[in-house]
């Protein structure tokens, strides 16, 4: 019994002020796909005592086996709300009918790529946070990320009735333990905060903050209970509001609210959030659980609950959860929330648009951006592709920023590399249809307004992961997601039966389509290499392109993990390298680069490809580089945006713009590839001292000063005490105090750092941070579960690459054995060359 | 900034070691000639006239001579213009040969040492033994046997001195197992040991098989001076591989095995002991067909098992080409059979898979000349399979080099590798892969035509970057021409933009084709005299305009600021 049809999701999507995009965030197993099966079913898409255990929106049969979302899920539903709730919603709204598009995301570390291609196309996040957990490493990384892409988050703590049930706090501890956890959000928060977001800080007592219990359906607000008790007291609902959070007290004998916790005769006032809110519902749940049941029938009545047939039959649990559902059902709760608090595309697209657009914020398409105009020129941006059931094919979904999308509409499809006025990365193609992305099913729709997320049918094929695509030639892309994972556990994978090869390869064009962050490549040495986040999602994408994309037996490597190649010191001296003809020489010195300007690079946040003259100015003022040096950069490398720079140097050299692209060219190939394991560099900064070219242009082409810049690119790194940076996770576990010693011998024999340690307040539970080397991860968790006796489970994130500080010509350190073998798997020769291979005399 | 960065540190004082020019060691090289043995390497100041004899007994010059005086039937010499070709490292033999066939020959004779002829020594260099019109080419040193398209040619491998007992000592510490499966092969000059070898170990090992050239791969035209002459009785049925007879298998093994033109199968069980060094390419090819090489120099008697360039690093070669849009086809060799019409071949292949293909010839390729030729994504190279292919193993090339059989795999619709390495000319051509199944695909292809339309256009996913790219740019060509006409209207009204970019598709198409060449010469940033000050021009017209400098002068090797920055 769907209480909604397409057409009349299809006819709200024209009020764009009454659109809501949102996305479901939280740390892997808060209760998001639970939550949202409440949402789900109060649109009457699964039945009300499945809503809990469905889990409608992990379509997988692995994310069910697995009880872990993989995949992030959209779906679209339709809401009502009434005039009084509607009356207050800031910003413009058009009747009382909502249309929500909700996204479900994956809580899991490894699966952060996916989270970030939700948000890009969401405007709001709702924010999971487990009452007994706390705010994790994931809430944090993905709060963070929400408020990068300027998203207003709202928070729901869940799984309350674990404190209730299993712990048995009593109120005022739950209470402290809501205020913690609110607070602990708002910290992250306000740490990562848009200025231009203004404060996004959640309060319960404005509305933004949910408490409840997505396994038993039900969950409130403060402001729910203020509309109950406002007409009670007879005051505002809003100042009722207030009143109810925080230190409020109500004194019942005098009546009286006072913000001391104490009366006039010094005895203990009871807080009134703990009175009114939350003495119904321990009551409630204590007389049900305690075996009560007449007491609580009459309970029940006279809070106007209706029991139906057979559920007054119920008893125990059973009777709790139908009570508490409808006493407090945790859709309207959440809908209360998203509807009232998260943002229209309209009012998010005026902040959004300068951040989503590559191009001038006064270009035309940023201003149709700007005002979410669905007449203007189409902007969409396709964040990822979802399989069909047709095998191979994907729907390309994404968000309508601007214009109106249509079947077999002309479109130009612009990929990440697309540069306007060029042809590179352009396809000009008819979208074949349109189409609703509902959970596990599709809807064909006809057209879909700006505001809107759509899925499209036939021009997968034109795009990898993501891109925009348009009407207006003018146009230039929506800015590439970056993603907070990196790629950086790797398996080598090969046939087990030769005429399978076809078939790995095109297994691998799909599972690079289907997930956002995985890399399908070919090592130097030729094999084919799977790049994943971690060991689940290697795990999981090891067993998709088996299984589903591929279909053939594999061989698959044990995983390795990736490098990089930088350095620790200036080189001892200037690097010469002569072209073949020796006619040409070029001088160039490397040094590290800033940590956090190489990181800056990869973040997106030192935009390669933004204009020179306000990158320079970024450069100058966040990463104190000198303005002029910045304006010089000639080229990042490698693949023309990496981390690491030729700088120009030079003065008055004659023809130096006319080697610029060879220069450019033999610095990718040499960045890609560096000298001590085949590695891509990282944080390097060449300065170009001086060149000499020959007088007759013939004598100075590509062929000279192509190899000669690598070279002297090699010889520059190699003087200037070459290191490598291996990938660090940072690991967070939960566990008893017991099991720490546990964690901390595993961590030792693992090269772990241990990075704090702490109780969570009110529970027995410690959280231990550590670095711990990818390197050394393979297998943690095994480890672990053994040293501890399966209490502690650890959740690993990239967090940075460490220069390991052994050097790498020596093989009895870490780093040098690391080259060796590295070396050896590659196929190169055993000994890391010399600076004088590729180093030149005059 | 401070003044130590203004000056370009590299030409301050401190540094003026590293400035000294890079000179040529002056000493005398002393030419070695290890090959020659004790009677050479043991004697110090050797005359002249021994020397003339160790050379003369080497080359064999008394069967040379005897060969070029052959007569026609008319009576009339054959071989009046002689050609002589020496690898590099035996150039410093060439005097004395010339002399001595000088003198020993009767009538007119007319004798060439061939110059230039470092890059795939192993070969007939027909083209430059045209420039002098000769009748005969007198190939020295290791060969291929590779028949040539139309000179005569004779072939002298020398006759190398080598340590047999300790040869054999070798082998007995290489191969401590008796039973081992092994072939004895060694570089053609050395050839002529192998017989006495292979008789003095088959005793001690029963599994011995030994390879012996070829001569008559040379064809009609050619022979090999000197041929020695195998004795062997127990040798049983002989079989071609690897531009060598095996002889001394197992006659069950030879009929069991499947394939009836290649016995990889069964060579696949046996290592290979070989003496010498063989170039990359061949090595590759030995290392495909045989379980385990060990190579042994003859001089030192050392054994490498060296590094065999992998055949991985050939199928990550053949993946990118799969994606290329354009192939640069490198003819090594002019005067190897077959060579044009493969070149036609290659040529088609790429066209009708919708890439486009530059032809070059560039002498002895390296780094920088093919580094020249920037739009190229990946070579294909034309050559003798014995020294003719580069075989990039370090990564120092730009782009990856191929060979035709690998290429012809690349252009397959279906990603394909067979792991084999032919480069054998008339293999290549006789691969049926290709062909048969183009055939097939165009039946297919009419059917599905209404549907392959749409498609026609669709990037491929590159497995190498992982990216998706498109690799097909003749296929383009209609596109562009609509697009032209579309344009072209516009392009006249907005005549009056100074902006020429515009232009793009008229120039993509040059002669009724693509050219991927322009697009990557519109790609660049430096777009030809003055476009640096483009940017001055368009921002403020009031900057002061370039004052006259005097440039710089002197060599390109030393040029005179060089100098004065040196000095300083």
């Amino acid at each position: 019994m769907v209480n909604f049809t397409v057409d009349q999701i299809r006819a709200l999507m024209d009020d764009v002020t009454n659109v809501r995009n949102m996305s479901v965030i939280a740390h892997v197993d808060h209760g998001k796909s639970t939550l949202t099966d409440s949402l789900v079913q109060r649109a009457g898409i699964i039945s009300a005592g499945k809503a809990g255990e469905a889990r409608y929106t992990d379509t997988r049969k692995d994310e069910q086996e697995r009880g872990i979302t993989i995949k992030s899920t959209a779906i679209s539903l339709y809401a009502e709300m009434t005039d009084e709730d509607v009356k207050e919603i800031e910003g413009e709204t058009n009747g009382n009918k909502f249309l929500i598009n909700l996204i479900d995301s994956p809580g899991h570390v490894d699966f952060s790529s996916e989270v970030t291609a939700a948000l890009r196309v969401t405007d709001g996040a709702l924010v999971v946070v487990d009452t007994v957990e706390g705010v994790c490493v994931q809430t944090e990384t993905v709060l963070r990320q929400s408020l990068g892409e300027r998203i207003k988050p709202v928070l729901i703590i869940n799984k309350v009735d674990r404190a209730i049930l299993e712990l048995q706090v009593d109120k005022e501890e739950l209470y402290q333990t809501f205020l913690r956890t609110i607070e602990s959000v708002n910290v992250v928060i306000s740490t990562y905060q848009d200025q231009v977001l203004g404060d996004v800080q959640v309060y319960p007592y404005k509305g933004t903050v949910a408490f409840g219990s997505g396994l038993h359906g039900w969950a409130f607000t403060i402001r729910e209970f203020a509309t109950k008790y406002a007409k009670k007291f007879g005051v505002d609902r809003l100042k009722m509001m207030q009143r109810l959070w925080g230190d409020n007290y109500f004194n019942p004998k005098s009546k009286k609210w006072t913000n001391k916790g104490t009366d006039h005769n010094g005895q203990a006032l009871e807080r009134s959030f703990n009175m009114f809110v939350l003495d119904p519902i321990f009551k409630l749940i204590n007389t049900i659980m305690n075996g009560k049941t007449e007491v609580a029938r009459n309970m029940v009545e006279k809070l106007g609950i209706q029991l139906k047939g057979d559920e007054k039959d119920l008893e125990g649990k059973q009777l709790m959860k139908v009570v508490m559902r409808k006493f407090l059902p945790a859709a309207d709760a959440m809908l209360e929330m998203i509807i009232i608090h998260l943002p229209s595309p309209v009012t998010a697209q005026k902040y959004r648009a300068e951040l989503l657009y590559e191009g001038p914020k006064d270009d035309a398409n940023c201003i149709a951006i700007k005002n979410c105009d669905p007449k203007a020129d189409l902007m969409l941006y396709v964040s990822k592709m979802v399989p069909t059931s047709d095998k191979g094919r994907f729907y390309a979904f994404g968000r309508v920023f601007a214009g109106t999308v249509k079947s077999g509409m002309k479109v130009r499809i612009q990929g990440p590399n697309y540069v306007p006025g060029k042809k590179e990365d352009l396809f000009v193609k008819a979208i074949q249809r349109t189409v609703l992305m509902m959970g596990r099913f599709v809807e064909a729709i006809d057209d879909c307004p700006a505001g809107n997320i759509v899925g499209m049918v036939g021009i997968d094929q034109y795009l990898l992961k993501s891109g925009t695509l348009t009407t207006s030639e003018s146009a230039y892309n929506l800015k590439v997601m970056k993603f907070s994972v990196s790629p950086v556990v790797e398996v080598a994978v090969d046939v087990k039966n030769g005429n399978d090869l076809p078939k790995l390869v095109e297994g691998l064009k799909r599972l690079s389509k289907s997930d956002p962050c995985v890399l399908c490549y070919m090592s130097p040495s030729g094999e084919h290499i799977v790049a994943a986040t971690g060991e689940l999602h290697l795990e999981v994408c090891l067993q998709d392109l088996e299984q589903d994309h591929a279909g053939v037996p594999l061989k698959v490597s044990p995983p390795v993990v990736s490098y990089r190649e930088t350095v620790s010191t200036e080189s001892s001296k200037v690097a010469l390298s002569k072209s073949p003809n020796k006619h040409n020489r070029i001088y160039l010195k490397a040094q590290p680069m800033d940590a956090e300007c190489a990181l800056a690079i990869e973040d997106g946040k030192i935009d390669v490809r933004a204009d020179v003259k306000v990158r320079a100015r970024i450069m100058a003022d966040d990463y104190g580089w000198d303005v002029s040096d910045a304006r010089k950069i000639w080229c990042f490398g490698p693949d023309g945006q990496g981390p690491n720079v030729v700088v120009d140097q030079t003065k008055a050299v004659q023809y130096l713009n006319e080697i610029k692209d060879h220069v450019n060219a033999g610095f990718q190939w040499a960045t890609k590839e560096g000298p001590v394991i085949g590695e891509q560099m990282r944080g390097i900064r060449y300065n170009m001292l001086d060149v000499t070219l020959h007088a007759d242009a013939i004598h100075r082409g590509a062929g000279q000063i192509m190899p000669t810049m690598r070279r002297v690119t090699f010889a520059a790194m190699l003087l200037a005490e070459p290191k490598i940076q291996e990938p660090v996770f940072l690991v967070e576990v939960q566990c008893p105090e017991n099991a720490i010693g546990g964690i901390y011998s595993v961590l030792n024999k693992k090269r772990g750092q241990i990075v704090s340690e702490e109780q969570r307040p009110g529970t027995p539970l410690f959280t231990v941070k550590a670095y711990l080397p990818v390197n050394e991860s393979f297998g943690f968790n095994g480890e672990l579960r053994q040293a501890t006796g399966g209490q502690a489970f650890p959740q690993m994130i990239f967090d940075h690459w460490a220069t390991m500080t052994g050097d790498v010509t020596d093989k009895t350190s870490k780093a040098g054995q690391i080259v060796f073998d590295t070396r050896k798997r590659r196929g190169l020769k055993e000994e890391v060359p010399g600076y004088e291979e590729y180093y030149d005399r005059l | 900034m401070t003044e130590a960065v203004g000056v370009p540190v590299a030409l301050s004082s401190t540094q003026d070691t590293d400035l000294e020019f890079a000179k040529v060691d002056e000493t005398a090289v002393k030419v070695l000639r290890t090959r020659f043995g004790p009677q050479y390497s043991l004697v110090e100041n050797i005359t002249h006239d021994e020397l003339r004899k160790l050379i003369y007994r080497y080359y064999s010059l008394e069967k040379l001579i005897e060969y070029l005086k052959t007569k026609t039937a008319e009576g009339t010499q054959c071989f009046n213009r002689i050609a002589l070709q020496f690898p590099d490292e035996l150039v410093s033999d060439s005097a004395i040969v010339s002399e001595i066939l000088d003198e020993s020959l009767p009538g007119e004779k007319q004798i060439w040492i061939l110059a230039d002829t470092s890059y795939s020594p192993c070969c007939i260099d027909e083209v430059a033994a045209e420039h002098v019109s000769a009748d005969i080419v007198v190939h020295f040193g290791d060969a291929c046997l590779n028949p040539v398209e139309k000179i005569s040619s004779a072939y002298i491998f020398g006759r190398p001195y080598l340590d047999l007992d300790k040869a054999a000592e070798t082998f007995r510490n290489t191969h401590l197992d008796k039973t081992a499966k092994v072939c004895l092969m060694a570089d053609v000059a050395y050839s002529f040991h192998i017989p006495e070898l292979y008789r003095t170990l088959k005793e001690e090992y029963p599994c011995l098989i030994c390879a012996d050239v070829d001569f008559d791969k040379g064809g009609s035209d050619s022979k090999v001076i000197d041929q020695y002459v195998i004795n062997l009785k127990e040798i049983s049925l002989p079989i071609w591989d690897v531009s060598r007879i095996l002889r001394g298998l197992d006659e069950e093994e030879v009929k069991s095995s499947v394939d009836h033109d290649s016995y990889t199968q069964v060579t696949q069980d046996y290592g290979l002991f070989y003496l010498g060094s063989p170039p990359d390419p061949k090595l590759l090819l030995l290392s495909t067909k045989f379980g385990d090489v060990t190579c042994v120099d003859p001089v030192t008697l050392e054994t490498s098992h060296g590094m065999t360039p992998s055949l991985s690093r050939r199928y990550r070669s053949m993946m990118i080409a799969r994606s290329a849009s354009t192939v640069g086809i490198l003819v090594n060799t002019l005067s190897l059979q077959n060579t044009r019409i493969l070149l036609n071949k290659v040529a088609k292949w790429v066209k009708d898979a919708g890439k486009k293909h530059y032809m070059f010839v560039v002498g002895k390729p390296n780094v920088a000349k093919l580094a020249n030729f920037e739009a190229i994504d990946v070579w294909c190279v034309l050559g003798c399979g014995q020294s003719g292919i580069i075989l990039d193993s370090y990564g120092d090339y730009y782009k990856p080099i191929i060979t035709p059989y690998e290429l012809e795999l690349a252009l397959l619709p279906e990603v394909t590798w067979t792991g084999k390495w032919v480069t054998d000319f008339e293999e290549v051509m006789n691969q049926d892969g290709y062909n048969s199944e183009k055939e097939e695909e165009v039946n297919d292809k009419q059917e599905i035509n209404e549907n392959e339309e749409k498609d026609e256009f669709a990037p491929e996913f590159n497995p190498v970057t992982g990216k998706l790219v498109s690799s097909r740019p003749l296929r383009q060509l209609k596109h562009l021409e609509i697009e032209l006409a579309d344009q072209t209207p516009e392009l006249l009204e907005s005549s009056d933009s100074s902006d020429l970019v515009k232009r793009f598709s008229s120039a993509l198409a040059v002669g009724n084709t693509v050219s991927t060449s322009a697009m990557h010469l519109q790609e660049r940033a430096w777009t030809g005299l003055g476009s640096d000050y483009k940017e001055q021009e368009e921002g403020d017209f009031s900057e002061e305009g370039a004052t006259v400098e005097e440039g710089r002068s002197g060599i390109a090797r030393d040029y005179d600021c060089d100098r004065k920055m040196h000095n300083n």
